[in-house]
């Protein structure tokens, strides 16, 4: 073998390593440093904090996991959130069911989920526009609704759902499961799942082969939908109250979280196996971040930095498995 | 033998014509419709203070958003200026504060460092070949840091004292605010640069159709990686608007103007997947916003609510765009 | 299999078949009919009829006129899923699998079999598509492999699999060598001969004409949109097929002038055994200067890989090329063009139409350094912008309304003079045309033809590239033939004939006998061996 071919194969053991080991290997040494840094961080508590913590991100990454896998994106689910959150809080203000509350706010997570579907798939805008318009909109109804104001919700519920049972488990964190667990299921399961993959791969032979693309879309973002439903209860009852300005910026969130977990933000690949690896990473970095006391200006800063180092990693590694990949399938033309 | 197509006589379908002189023409129309119906409906609109304060309002927008338009244009998106902003207002405010640099040369710097931001990006995302959506997102978030730990060593937020700031902030040139007229400034030679100058026709081909760009000779990497560079200018620029409209600089300064930005490119009929569009029509997309979220204010409506209005006409227009683009083909 | 009279009937039977497209004719009163489990193949050159027919027996095209009948039952197809439903699939060049999912998956896209109302049912669909692999008599594919972790060989044999899962009387396959080595090509007939003993009609397109005589049972062959003759393969020769498909009447609308150009002009460029990948196999020719070099070959033989090569937008390139002498690199474009070379390809949507912007921009987009006032005003002149485009405009004879035209609202064949016009603009001492009369009606190609002409008078050396043997043969001074991946005949202008241009680029040629003034020659030339 010539060294061109040695360095070829070479390069894919490298990009292989690093792909699959280089995320797990980039989580030992955060926590390793977060917990050299900081006594406090290797604590069962502390873990526990980092699962309710980041609960709503975990659980609106399933549904951005799905948008990304078709090509699609998602800007919407920080703001929609909040929105749902004002509706549950008003909702619940005026009739006192906390039951009645969280259906309606359910209710309109959907609704905006397949607004916004519609509008993609039926009516064909660039999905970054109307996700963008949503996070713009969204936002700015929950502010309006509430004047800026938090709305407090008294009821049982959220203390259920801040409650610790068997000191060891709280409902968001069997919300978190549940979630990936029905994630998977419709992913790899059905034909949601199925044709999500088709219009990430190619939509166009896709909708030859008799796939009914524009329906799908729509589901996909109704799927997206309930998982940011979950989002919102969890995120209220987090804070026993409905906060307009609740998660600003959790959509750039659980997008670095999906991408740093592998999946291709030009769609077609990846899958919840990836998700969950990028959601731990954030979280743990989250968390890390803000035990060591950085606040705002040095926690976005390194935050940052840190995410760009890992997406730039994901990247390169990806690349270099790929080149290797196509430049031995010598059948294809060569060209540039 | 057969008729030879060439010979045919070439005239356009009338719902052809339609839609291309709407959308020519559809963004002054727009712009001219709400200024009659705000008119006729609220008294203070028509005034000529009022319109100073549009005209300020939009102008730090504005002059984001000639940068946003070319690098929409190339095929990019640049989610950092917003951070930007914050990061060379805070740089030339702290020098100068703490009389590092003479004035000219702090803001110099301030703009300086922008433009260095803008070669970070486009390096990355064309050399190194990240997607623009993912680069900028890290940038956004950590230029927004750097920005803040600027303030923060400055006890969180810098005084905007000088003089040249105060002037811009307060003075007209013939009715029409200093910052309008930086605007419209930038404006003029930016409309110039993208239709008379090379650099402006390699935008819009690398836009269209990239690997014929290439195939024609263009420099396309380096004209993209420049084409960020003058986000980053525009940004630079933005700050010191943004430190004459204030009287402090504090962290969350320019959150969200990315965003705005954005919105008047798509108001003004660019295409988010590049190659069409123009900067004189984004302005007209700033103003509209603009000339709305007065007559809002004017209104009584709360500035919530105005902002939810503008992300309904971000898909208004998205809408209308697109309906357009379906006729003309 | 018993005997029975339907089994001697024509399971397809297309009669007086006729297409317009405007401006061509692209069908003329075709009559076609393939039996049960036959190979079938049609035959003829670029633009003779094959795609057309095709597509309107795979329900993608509307005949204006004729009749089709599937097992005796007059049928018609408005969309290609009415087509498939009466038992006709096809499997086109282009490959339409989903990379990103697996054989299995894309088997059944769109018609997945279900539990439960939501799941899936992998189980069968594997199952399933484990048998319709069987089916073929393909092993070692996987069917949970993803599809574009396969060689292209077996992504093709998935294809064909996918075709075969809507359980077809009639398979059509068009050009599904063109890509493949001879290992594959090979395997790929003995699964289709499987196939043929299930019954199955198969229809077989393809340029390589040892693959027919070889392993097709019948042949139809088409010129220029009629139906010259449907004959069985063992009866006739590689010759007699060549024959058929160029015809007596050799349309040649532009008999080269025939005034020699000396050859001892300099040469202004050379290449010295070129390697692009395993794409080309030591190729080395010379461009001189006033000459016009023709380059044909079957598709995927090589030709366009070199002229990308001249462009700088080639991989895995190896070799040595000489600029007036001198070794140079061509890295990019950029640099191909500061060195004199320009290029025209083959695709111009995908690389060459600024499709929203006018056709004077799209004119003069290589060229704008000279359009510029001075150095130190770069600004465009738009006075002498205008006047450049409209110049060539006119020599090249695009009609529009005006330059400001977008080029979105052009025929084709007036975007193909556009690019044209660009490069005839740019006025570079090489030109490098892939295909440059793609899409141009006849009378116009004779234009351009002596357009290029007179630019090799003037000095400059033009290389084109096209599978069109006419024109190949119209205005070239040289033809190189190229046949996988390697230069296997120099031709002059003088010796070139289409019949031994077909015979070489197919690999063989025709040895002995002169061609007869009338086109045809006698029979005892022979496939010679390839050389290897």
């Amino acid at each position: 073998m010539n060294q061109r071919a040695q360095n070829r194969t070479l390069r894919t053991t490298v990009g292989r390593v690093f792909q699959t080991y280089g995320l797990a290997l980039m989580i030992a040494i955060m926590v390793v440093v977060f917990a050299a840094l900081n006594e406090n961080f290797l604590t069962l508590s502390n873990f526990q904090n980092i699962l309710e913590q980041n609960a709503a991100l975990m659980i609106v990454a399933v549904g951005v996991t799905f948008a990304i896998i078709s090509t699609a994106i998602d800007l919407s689910p920080g703001s929609v959130i909040a929105l749902v959150g004002v509706i549950i809080a008003l909702v619940h203000r005026d009739t006192e069911s906390i039951a009645l509350a969280l259906v309606s706010g359910m209710a309109v997570a959907l609704l905006i989920g397949a607004f916004n579907g519609v509008l993609i798939s039926s009516v064909g805008i660039n999905p970054v526009i109307v996700t963008l318009a949503a996070f713009i909109w969204a936002r700015g109804l929950a502010l309006a609704l509430t004047e800026k104001d938090s709305i407090v919700i008294q009821s049982g519920f959220i203390g259920f759902m801040n409650e610790r049972f068997l000191e060891l488990i709280s409902p968001p964190m069997v919300l978190i499961v549940l979630a990936y667990l029905f994630g998977f299921f419709m992913l790899n399961k059905t034909r949601l799942g199925r044709y999500t993959y088709a219009l990430g791969g190619d939509e166009a032979a896709a909708k030859q082969a008799g796939v009914p693309t524009e329906l799908y879309k729509i589901g996909l973002f109704l799927f997206s939908g309930i998982m940011v439903g979950l989002g919102a209860i969890i995120t209220v009852s987090r804070m026993g109250a409905a906060q307009p300005n609740a998660v600003f910026g959790l959509e750039l969130d659980a997008i670095a979280a999906v991408i740093i977990g592998g999946n291709r933000l030009s769609g077609g690949e990846g899958g919840l196996r990836q998700t969950i690896f990028g959601v731990i990473f954030l979280a743990i970095l989250n968390n890390g971040l803000s035990t060591l006391g950085l606040r705002d200006a040095s926690f976005y800063f390194y935050k940052g930095l840190v995410i760009l180092f890992a997406l730039f990693f994901e990247v390169t590694s990806r690349r270099m498995l790929r080149e290797a990949r196509t430049s031995s399938t010598l059948a294809q033309p060569a060209a540039d | 033998m057969a008729v030879t197509q060439e010979t045919q006589v070439l005239r356009a379908r009338p719902t052809e014509q339609v839609a291309d002189w709407f959308n020519r023409f559809g963004t002054v129309l727009v712009m001219v419709l709400f200024v009659i119906v705000f008119g006729l409906t609220t008294e203070y609109f028509l005034t000529v203070q009022n319109f100073q304060n549009i005209l300020r309002q939009v102008s730090i927008t504005s002059v984001l958003a000639i940068g946003m338009t070319m690098v929409i244009l190339i095929g990019g998106i640049d989610l950092s200026v917003g951070s930007v902003v914050l990061f060379s207002a805070a740089a030339m405010n702290g020098l100068i504060f703490n009389e590092v640099l003479p004035t000219g040369l702090a803001i110099a710097a301030g703009v300086g460092a922008a433009v260095l931001i803008g070669l970070v990006n486009g390096v990355l995302i064309e050399q190194v070949k990240i997607s623009p959506v993912i680069v900028t997102l890290g940038t956004m978030v950590a230029v927004r840091g750097l920005g803040q730990m600027i303030l923060w060593i400055n006890n969180s937020w810098l005084w905007v004292t000088e003089p040249i700031f105060n002037y811009i902030k307060t003075k007209s040139w013939l009715f029409v605010p200093v910052p309008a007229v930086i605007m419209f400034f930038l404006y003029v030679i930016a409309a110039i640069v993208m239709k008379q100058s090379m650099l402006g026709r390699h935008i819009y081909a690398i836009g269209g159709n990239e690997r014929a760009a290439k195939l024609c000779g263009i420099p396309v990497i380096r004209t993209k990686i420049l084409v960020y560079m003058i986000s980053g200018l525009c940004a630079g620029i933005a700050g010191i608007l943004m430190s004459a409209r204030l009287s402090a600089i504090s962290p969350g300064v320019g959150q969200g103007l990315e965003f705005e930005a954005i919105t008047a490119v798509i108001l003004g009929g660019t295409s988010l997947s590049g190659g069409v569009g123009r900067v004189e029509k984004t302005i007209l997309g700033a103003i509209i916003v603009g000339l709305v979220l007065n007559y809002m204010t004017i209104k009584g409506i709360s500035a919530h609510y105005q902002r939810a209005v503008t992300g309904f006409i971000i898909l208004a227009a998205a809408f209308l765009d697109h309906l357009s683009r379906r006729n003309a083909t | 299999m018993p005997e029975t009279e339907t089994d001697s009937r024509p399971i397809l039977e297309m009669r007086g078949m006729t297409k317009w497209f405007p401006g061509v004719l692209a069908l003329d009163h075709v009559d076609f009919s393939v039996n049960r489990g036959e190979i079938h193949s049609v035959i003829g050159q670029n633009g003779a009829g094959k795609s057309t027919l095709m597509k309107i027996l795979a329900g993608d095209y509307t005949a204006n006129e004729g009749q089709m009948l599937i097992d005796s039952e007059p049928v018609t197809f408005s969309y290609p899923r009415e087509a498939r439903a009466r038992g006709i699939a096809i499997v086109y060049q282009e490959l339409s699998l989903l990379p990103n999912l697996t054989v299995a998956e894309n088997i059944f896209l769109g018609r997945e079999k279900g539990r439960y109302l939501v799941v899936i049912d992998d189980a069968t669909i594997q199952e399933e598509a484990q048998q319709v692999l069987d089916q073929l008599g393909v092993h070692g594919i996987d069917v949970g492999q993803r599809v574009e972790d396969l060689p292209l060989a077996q992504q093709q044999l998935v294809e064909i699999a996918k075709a075969l899962s809507y359980k077809p009387q009639i398979l059509i396959l068009d050009e599904p060598t063109a890509a493949l080595t001879h290992e594959d090509a090979d395997r790929l007939f003995e699964i289709l001969k499987r196939l043929k003993s299930q019954g199955i009609a198969i229809i077989y397109i393809t340029h390589r004409l040892k693959e027919i005589i070889q392993h097709c049972d019948r042949g139809t062959i088409l010129r220029n949109g009629k139906l010259i003759r449907t004959l069985d393969i063992k009866d006739t020769t590689e010759e007699e097929l060549i024959e058929l498909m160029i015809g007596q009447e050799m349309e040649s609308f532009f008999r080269h002038g025939g005034q020699d150009r000396p050859g001892d002009h300099d040469t202004l460029l050379e290449v010295q055994n070129l390697y692009i990948g395993d794409r080309v196999r030591d190729v080395s020719f010379q461009l001189r200067r006033g000459e016009i070099v023709g380059i044909t070959g079957l598709l995927g033989a090589g030709q366009n890989e070199l002229a990308r090569t001249l462009f700088g937008i080639q991989r895995h390139v190896r070799g040595t090329i000489l600029r007036d002498g001198q070794p140079v690199s061509i890295p990019s474009p950029q640099a191909a063009i500061d060195l004199g070379i320009c290029l025209l390809t083959e695709n111009r949507k995908e690389e060459g139409l600024f499709l929203d912007m006018s056709v004077k921009e799209n004119i003069t987009m290589p060229s704008l350094p000279k359009l510029i006032w001075s150095r130190a005003l770069p600004m465009l002149a738009n006075a002498r912008e205008r006047q450049a485009a409209q110049t060539f405009i006119d020599k090249v004879n695009v009609i529009l309304r005006s330059p400001d035209a977008k080029m979105r609202t052009l025929s084709g064949g007036n975007q193909q003079k556009t690019i044209l016009a660009r490069w005839l603009l740019r006025d570079l001492e090489i030109l490098v045309f892939i295909e440059p009369t793609r899409g141009i009606d006849v009378g116009a190609k004779a234009e351009v033809y002596r357009y290029l002409d007179s630019l090799a008078e003037e000095g400059r050396g033009i290389i084109v590239i096209s599978p069109e043997l006419t024109e190949i043969l119209g205005i070239s001074d040289r033809i190189l033939a190229m046949h996988e991946g390697r230069l296997v005949r120099e031709f002059s202008a003088a010796e070139a004939t289409e019949e031994r241009l077909l015979a070489a680029i197919q690999g063989a040629t025709i040895n002995n006998k002169e061609a007869k003034s009338d086109g045809s020659y006698s029979r005892d030339a022979s496939p010679a061996r390839t050389p290897n």
